[in-house]
């Protein structure tokens, strides 16, 4: 293992972004955070700057407004950097994928910018806080030691 | 209809005649006002002022014939929406913009304009709002001309599989 994978499983820390997402993602997402499932306890915890985080969570179908943003974020995270897609929409863009401002989905949007990224899938409309927390964990196991 | 939204009907007809408008009920909290594109401003500035509607939407439509704007007035007092109607038709899809009236129609202006392509004269701010700044100028995404959806008229692979297997003999 690596000093850099050793220094990212140790504790992970969250950028939020939201690319188009109804909301009820980002409440899950913010479920997480709070005393009932508390991922602070494993050390995770929601930084404001991509440039601290150790994991992007992405929501939202990945509008034509937000892509470039998107992959601007994912630019300036430090790598090695997990990527997690949370909900419908992010995975697969969802009942939102024949719209006119569809532009995604995410982990197309993230692997224009490096083919090697390490995404997570999470689908649920919205998935349930146990499953972002499992999502995570299978993240963290695939990165390569 | 109730007795408040029969004096509602009555009051807006009268006040609105000279327009030649056509007010209709429908259910007891709702009245439809139909008026021409020439006269809506001058509609909306009755509605709002003397009315004291609260514009709390407007609404957008491409219909087969027109283009048609839909202006919703909240009468707070009793609980009644007064949507009053306009429209323009598609080669020229130009309004008089209520903006200039109050700011409150400002953004739903702009949005309708993005979508829908309907252009509100004299308004004051008339900037591209909620489509992508990489969207080609005019390109309307709720036109009913855009085709958005991916050709559903041909058969996709595996059901052309399950069609022959079905009528082999």
């Amino acid at each position: 293992m690596t000093l850099k994978t050793w220094a990212l499983k140790k504790s992970i820390w969250l950028y939020h972004a939201n690319v188009g997402a109804c909301n009820n993602c980002d409440i899950e997402v913010v479920d997480c955070l709070t005393p009932r499932h508390d991922i602070e306890r494993f050390g995770m915890m929601l930084v404001g700057s991509p440039r601290h985080a150790d994991a992007i969570v992405v929501t939202g179908i990945c509008t034509r407004q937000a892509k470039p943003r998107l992959q601007e974020l994912y630019r300036q995270a430090a790598k090695p950097c997990l990527v997690l897609c949370i909900g419908a929409c992010a995975c697969t863009g969802g009942i939102f994928r024949d719209c006119y401002h569809f532009d995604g989905p995410v982990d197309e949007a993230i692997r224009e910018v490096d083919p090697e990224a390490i995404i997570a899938y999470v689908p649920g409309c919205p998935p349930k806080p146990e499953a972002i927390i499992a999502g995570a964990v299978k993240a963290l196991q695939a990165i390569p030691d | 209809m109730d007795a408040t939204c029969k004096q509602w009907v009555q009051d807006l007809e009268k006040r609105l005649e000279s327009f030649r408008v056509s007010v209709v009920a429908r259910g007891s909290r709702r009245i439809y006002v139909d008026v021409a594109p020439q006269y809506s401003r001058e509609a909306n500035r009755i509605l709002f002022e003397e009315f004291e509607g609260r514009l709390a939407t407007a609404t957008g439509m491409d219909t087969p014939l027109r283009i048609e704007v839909l202006y919703h007035y909240c009468l707070d007092t009793d609980g009644i929406v007064v949507t009053l109607r306009t429209w323009t038709d598609k080669d020229q899809c130009e309004l008089d913009s209520v903006a200039t009236l109050f700011e409150g129609a400002n953004f739903i202006e702009r949005e309708i304009h993005d979508l829908l392509g309907v252009r509100f004269r004299h308004h004051p701010d008339p900037r591209r709002l909620i489509l992508a700044d990489n969207w080609p100028e005019g390109v309307y995404p709720l036109r009913r001309d855009f085709a958005t959806r991916r050709d559903r008229t041909e058969t996709p692979e595996f059901l052309r599989e399950l069609t022959r297997e079905v009528t082999t003999p």
